[in-house]
């Protein structure tokens, strides 16, 4: 059995408002964030079991962090930022609730799809202003997947006219080209790929670099109506394609599911 | 007072140091250092003993030198700081608070980023400042003065982050601190004033920090970020607030977010229950206004050197209003400007894409229907944008 651990700040007695409900990385003493949250949320549907967490109070505390811009905050009242963002959203996938809270909220899912576009400046950025970092390619990028394919089957759900025309949305709203110029020039003489060009490798920026090139060998087969069937290819890069939400390869996710649920 | 580096061995003769068990096939094993093995098997063994003394006190602030971001040995550093208190168990006292603090400082400086210390801050802050808060709520005899030293404790923790806002304006973890502050304490109204200039002053030495604006969206909603503001005038002042910001470089992404966020927040809340300030003829007047702002700041723009579709958060801007303003007449001006920015500015043409698609839900959302909007255009809207960004996918952009 596992549990996870529900901070909460207490009462407010200031003139301030108080955030609610989250969840925190141990048992006391941490602070609590969107980060924890993804973390329970990952966990669970890896371990087919959410017995452990309460989904509206969850999905509630995602809603609260909605900045006024559309992103997701790391707490309630902060700033939209792009790491959060995917955390939310992808939290929202996990527990199945995307749909019900962004994808029919027409001018929320648009605003916010726009927003993670507008994060592009060659490469992505975080925040309105900032500068590029490797690690939002997959924070954004995979945000951006994540809304984009449940919106598709959310309006294939829904469309019930044009003559059965199917109303599929661009999957890909990025400069792939850009990113995955920018992406790679990242990548470093010693290996791995850091957070800027020219900056000092690190795990995560490689690991996050990886993420989003394959997530990019996905986008391939959209514009370019394969006549050509060469041009898929030619513009991959070898690596395995991944769950986004969880950000590990498909063939694991399958044994979980093997592993995990009853026979 | 300069004291004594004993060394460990003989600060703890009497502990066994318990090695770290990696198993007999570690997978990566780190090289440590030795003096941070040294430390972190002293750790253990004081830890497993559950020894909450001075001198563990001693080894955490060593071994937290060495790895900051460990946070077991930061609440094991808090509970050794508990049970030395003269107070309560769950309380530090007065005086471990302001040397962690400022332990907390030292090791911040260099780790500006590091959660775990910011967390420590507030762990230490937190019980006393929730303590008082509880008093004065239940009408407390001690009163002023504790009062006072409380918020002069606030002040003092405000002012250590604009110390490291100094150093990076957008830090997220000083931003997430200082709302926790200004939520926390009950500080007399003129908190509100002081918070908003010295937001004014950030943004004037960065208009372009985000964050800035973030808080200053929190200090205009007292914190309450997700209701809308309770005067008209309030939201038109920082309305205005921003245009004027947004005029001196519309390039400039924040002040935009801004008014439109402001603007959606003003039309979701109007007419709605218990709020009768907002009423939905204010609300269209004041997007009317923004409008024509807006159509003058292009214009602007126009006599000068940069294009002005190429002015993407402007152009943005016009359209979210458009598209609020959600009448046939609005929504069929919004394709112009689309429809120009995406053959002009390529490397934004999937942002204006995206802007297309938009207005295309927009419309089957406001009742019109796809059929309806390809009538309009003489062919389906969406392969229009679509082929344009992969027509101009063959262009040369320079």
């Amino acid at each position: 059995s596992f549990f996870f651990f529900f901070g909460s700040d207490s009462t407010n007695y200031s003139h301030f408002y108080k955030c609610t409900t989250s969840f925190q990385c141990i048992s006391v003493g941490s602070e609590h964030d969107m980060r924890f949250l993804y973390c329970a949320c990952a966990i669970s549907s890896m371990l087919h079991n959410w017995s452990a967490i309460n989904i509206p109070a969850a999905t509630s505390y995602i809603t609260s962090c909605k900045s006024y811009d559309g992103a997701f905050a790391l707490i309630p009242g902060q700033e939209g930022h792009g790491g959060s963002t995917f955390c939310a959203v992808a939290s929202l996938k996990l527990m199945g609730q995307l749909e019900h809270v962004l994808i029919r909220d027409r001018t929320w899912f648009w605003s916010l799809v726009r927003w993670c576009v507008a994060r592009q400046i060659k490469g992505m950025q975080g925040r309105p202003n900032k500068n590029e970092d490797t690690c939002y390619s997959y924070w954004i990028g995979g945000a951006l997947s994540l809304l984009l394919q449940a919106n598709a089957s959310f309006e294939n759900n829904s469309s019930n006219n044009n003559d059965g025309e199917q109303q599929s949305v661009s999957d890909h709203l990025l400069d792939l080209t850009s990113l995955k110029e920018y992406v790679l020039s990242c990548q470093t003489d010693m290996g791995g790929f850091s957070k800027t060009f020219g900056a000092a490798p690190d795990l995560l920026h490689s690991f996050y670099s990886l993420a989003w090139l394959s997530l990019s060998n996905s986008y391939n087969h959209n514009i370019h109506d394969d006549t050509d069937g060469d041009n898929d290819d030619r513009d991959n890069i070898s690596l395995r394609q991944l769950d986004c939400a969880l950000g590990i390869p498909l063939d694991r996710t399958a044994i979980f599911q093997k592993v995990f649920t009853a026979p | 007072m300069v004291e004594e580096e004993v060394p460990l061995p003989i600060l703890f003769h009497d502990v066994t140091p318990i090695p770290q068990e990696d198993g007999p096939h570690p997978v990566c094993a780190i090289s440590y250092k030795e003096d941070f093995t040294e430390a972190m098997n002293y750790l253990r063994a004081v830890l497993r003993a559950n020894e909450l003394s001075a001198r563990a006190l001693k080894l955490t602030s060593i071994c937290l030198k060495l790895n900051p971001a460990n946070y077991t040995v930061w609440h094991f550093r808090r509970r050794c700081l508990q049970n030395l208190s003269s107070s309560s168990s769950t309380k530090f006292a007065p005086e471990s608070i302001q040397s962690d603090l400022e332990f907390s400082s030292k090791l911040g400086g260099s780790n500006p980023k590091n959660y775990q210390i910011w967390y420590h801050r507030r762990a230490l802050l937190e019980p006393t400042f929730e303590a008082e808060m509880i008093k004065q709520k239940e009408g407390g005899e001690k009163g002023k003065e504790d009062e006072d030293d409380i918020i002069q404790k606030a002040k003092e923790e405000l002012n250590y982050i604009n110390g490291v806002l100094e150093n990076d304006g957008k830090n997220y973890h000083a931003w997430s601190h200082r709302q926790w502050v200004l939520r926390t304490i009950c500080f007399p109204p003129s908190i509100y004033n002081s918070e908003l200039d010295y937001v004014h002053k950030l943004i004037l030495d960065d208009p372009r920090n985000n964050s800035a604006w973030n808080h200053r969206w929190f200090i205009t909603h007292k914190g309450c970020t997700r209701k809308p503001l309770s005067s008209l005038e309030d939201v038109q002042k920082e309305i205005t607030y921003a245009m004027q910001c947004a005029e001196v470089d519309p390039f400039n992404e924040s002040p935009w977010r801004y008014v439109i966020g402001f603007l959606e927040e003003c039309k979701k809340y109007s007419g709605s229950e218990g709020n009768d300030v907002m009423e939905a003829a204010d609300v269209k007047s004041l997007i009317n206004s923004c409008e024509q702002e807006i159509t003058k700041m292009r214009g602007n723009l126009g006599s000068t050197e940069y294009d002005v579709d190429s002015c993407v958060h402007l152009t943005s801007a016009k359209i979210d209003i458009l598209e609020m303003k959600g009448d046939d007449i609005s929504l069929e001006q919004v394709s112009v400007p689309i429809l120009k920015a995406v053959t002009i500015f390529f490397t934004k043409v999937n942002h204006f894409q995206c802007m297309s698609l938009s207005i295309h839900m927009a419309r089957t959302w406001g009742d019109w229907n796809v059929t309806k909007a390809n009538n309009f255009y003489g062919c389906n809207f969406e392969y229009v944008a679509l082929f344009l960004s992969f027509y101009l996918g063959t262009f040369d952009p320079s």
